[in-house]
């Protein structure tokens, strides 16, 4: 039988598709959550269509401006074929709902904009992730995003801080974990707009409150939103509510009594920040609608628009409707997306499970890029082998999950529902048998490392005694978890360590003996700092769950007396930018297993004040080793010949 | 190439129904034989779900389906399930 009668056969031998997925007829998006017509845009090209506008513009901003700035979401070759198509939103199927309640606050006119090829932007036009909001964001999580029908505002109690049209928004999640956000729902605000802004995986802070400015008295609209609402639910462990409208109008009033700070600074490229003053604030300003004054100030990068504008201004020209553009869009994506798609070669060479590279993936490794899932996990076996061949004992006590691992197992609030997506992703192998359990952690964009450490520790039960002990010390977690760490750990080996600058500070804990039975650790190894309590809850769950499953523990154990790893976020070296997270945690990993016993007790001890994260995990060589991984890959793909092609010759 | 007309044993022949789940919980089936490539299978629901084939990755049993690997060198069943999984990027 032909090949090719093979690909037709798979090709169409498909397809009950359980539930209904097809949503491109969202109008039925009422239905239930669980039903799974959640992907609000099945199709991408439609999605990007959406929006639009000035992604390669801020991609550019972020480029060559230094590591403050916020980097953008990573531009898909489909945005980027999407972003040079269109500057006028041309879905107003989806996106042209209704003019905003208020008229808009903050135009922009764009500097040295070719007017004359680019139609005028109807509102505000700087794209999301080109606004350096800097750390002020992440330290002012009270800055809210509120959704209107065209655009997002951001806003600092109700002071209006900036407007972003809705089609420049990819993605919502850009102040991290911790932001609230706020959908004020107009009488005809469709809920399609919002779907996409909810988050893929769980937000732990923050809340979610869909308010109705108005009384809605449509039926079917509420059933939209109600359905909303509860996908949300399902996704995100935040609380979100529907508010009707006496509880908008108080909810309101009750965040402009809270707007303490008046002042965002805001930046974007090249331009000295600018304070809020500067910008439009407050309600009564924002209702006269005039253009910003100042809005050099707001300047984009020249170059940068121009690069921009002629490829849209091209396709704008050559089709000023959207049936016009669209083959022209798809075909151009399709060329881009052939020679990417091609592998360069594939690891390990042999054998079933090998991670195939291909040549997009490579990409991921050029500057400033983000690293994707394929990288990281051939990072993380490619090194894992390199342990096996200088330390094979190291390597057998090792087990390596691959990052969509955590995705999984953060997938539900019920963790015993998420176990049973992961449950048999341990065939064969006992994790309790490991010493390391590794896993890779992708998170809102972010990249980072988790490693349990004596995951069989926790098959003992608890005494009660200690569970007492333990949750009174869950009041001060990781203060305490770090001197129980010290506690149970004679810290020898890193008083030997000849470059340590770790001191164990003055041992309060050494009077107890250090014959106590090995704990069981999660490591949590983040470039950006911060602490994941969260994590280690999820994957003390997953231990417990996985020690009943297998048959670890008696069945008839209850779970909750089952040991509790103590997690400790380590202070490893920062990343100095916003796109190196992933090769910190391959560099993290590296540094770890190059002596884990070592590293294990650096982590254990250490304290902010006490040492230098950036000499303990060696941060100082960071600046090649991009390009490292680079050469390797190209190395890997030069000596690689594609048995496929090799069986066509 | 010859892999399929060389398999005498009479599984070989068997097909079997795959699903295929995606972490929004649609489920699309997919009958294949044994010595399939997954990767078709891969390129055939990308294409049905409209995703970029490079952006989508399957997942049997917690690893990464190999390009080269087939539901026999995997050793699959009957009704297994493939995980349907979305790219992860991550920088900062």
């Amino acid at each position: 039988m032909s090949p090719r009668s093979k690909v037709t056969r798979t090709d169409d031998t498909e397809t009950q598709i359980k539930s209904s997925q097809e949503t491109k007829s969202s109008d039925t998006e009422a239905d239930t959550p669980s039903s799974g017509s959640s992907r609000p845009f099945p199709d991408p090209s439609r999605l990007f269509v959406a929006d639009g506008g000035t992604l390669n513009t801020e991609r550019k901003l972020q480029g060559s401006h230094a590591p403050r700035i916020r980097p953008p979401i990573p531009i898909t070759p489909q945005v980027r074929a999407a972003s040079r198509a269109h500057i006028v939103d041309s879905s107003p199927d989806e996106l042209d709902m209704l003019a905003p309640a208020r008229p808009a606050t903050l135009r922009m006119r764009r500097k040295d904009h070719k007017t004359a090829s680019v139609p005028p932007m109807p509102a505000i036009s700087l794209a999301l992730r080109a606004v350096y909001i800097g750390e002020w964001y992440a330290e002012n999580p009270a800055l809210e995003l509120v959704c209107f029908s065209r655009h997002l505002s951001l806003m600092l109690g109700t002071t209006e801080q900036i407007k972003i049209a809705m089609r420049d928004v990819v993605n919502w999640m850009i102040g991290g974990e911790s932001h609230h956000l706020f959908i004020l729902v107009l009488k005809q605000t469709s809920t399609r707009i919002f779907s996409r802004l909810i988050p893929e995986r769980n937000q732990t802070e923050g809340s979610l409150q869909i308010c109705f400015l108005v009384n809605n008295d449509n039926a079917a609209q509420l059933a939209q939103w109600d359905a909303l609402l509860r996908r949300v639910r399902s996704k995100d462990v935040r609380p979100a509510q529907l508010l009707t409208e006496a509880g908008t109008s108080s909810l309101l009033s009750s965040l402009q009594q809270s707007a303490t700070h008046p002042i965002l600074s805001l930046t974007a490229k090249g331009t000295t920040p600018m304070d809020s003053n500067n910008l439009l604030t407050g309600r009564s300003q924002s209702e006269e609608s005039k253009p910003i004054q100042n809005s050099s100030n707001l300047q984009i990068n020249a170059p940068t628009i121009t690069e921009l504008a002629s490829p849209a201004a091209e396709s704008s020209d050559a089709s000023s409707n959207d049936e016009c553009d669209t083959p022209r869009r798809s075909s151009r994506n399709r060329n881009e997306t052939q020679g990417s798609n091609q592998p360069i070669f594939r690891y390990p060479d042999s054998g079933p499970f090998a991670v195939t590279i291909l040549r997009s993936d490579l990409h991921r490794l050029d500057p400033e890029e983000f690293l994707n899932d394929t990288i990281i996990e051939f990072g993380l076996k490619y090194l894992c082998e390199r342990i096996r061949e200088r330390d094979p004992h190291l390597a057998n006590q090792m087990h390596l999950f691959n990052s969509f691992f955590f995705e999984k197992m953060s997938e539900f609030r019920d963790r015993s529902k998420s176990y049973g997506q992961v449950r048999k992703w341990t065939k064969g192998v006992d994790i309790f048998s490991k010493k390391y359990v590794v896993v890779p952690i992708n998170q809102h964009l972010h990249w980072y490392l988790a490693i349990i450490v004596n995951p069989a520790a926790i098959l003992q039960e608890r005494d009660q005694a200690d569970i007492v002990r333990r949750s009174s010390r869950n009041s001060s977690d990781f203060r305490s978890a770090v001197n129980d760490a010290n506690r149970t750990t004679p810290p020898k080996e890193i008083a030997q360590r000849p470059s340590g600058p770790t001191k164990i500070t003055a041992g309060e804990n050494r009077k107890d003996p250090p014959t106590e039975p090995e704990s069981a650790y999660v490591l949590l190894l983040d470039s950006l700092g911060g602490t994941h309590g969260a994590v280690k809850t999820v994957l003390r769950d997953y231990l417990r769950f996985e020690a009943k499953d297998k048959h670890h523990v008696p069945p008839e154990t209850d779970l909750k007396k089952l040991g509790d790893p103590i997690g400790v976020d380590v202070h490893v070296a920062s990343q100095p930018n916003f796109c190196d997270c992933g090769l910190y945690l391959l560099h993290n990993f590296q540094c770890f297993f190059s002596d884990p016993q070592i590293y294990l007790h650096a982590a254990l001890s250490q304290r902010r004040s006490a040492f230098s994260p950036d000499n303990v995990w060696r941060a100082g060589d960071m600046s090649q080793y991009r390009k490292d991984w680079q050469d390797l890959l190209n190395r890997l793909s030069a000596s690689w010949r594609n048995p496929s092609d090799t069986n066509k010759t | 190439m010859a892999d399929e007309a060389t398999v005498p044993k009479p599984e070989a022949a068997e097909q079997l129904n795959i699903k295929v789940k995606d972490a929004d919980g649609n489920e699309v089936f997919f009958k294949v034989k044994r010595t399939t490539k997954l990767s078709k299978l891969k390129r055939a629901y990308a294409e049905r779900m409209g995703k970029p084939e490079n952006s989508v990755r399957f997942i049997f049993d917690g690893q990464r389906i190999g390009d080269d690997d087939t539901a026999d060198s995997l050793d699959m069943n009957d009704q297994d399930e493939i995980d349907a999984m979305i790219e992860q990027l991550g920088g900062w």
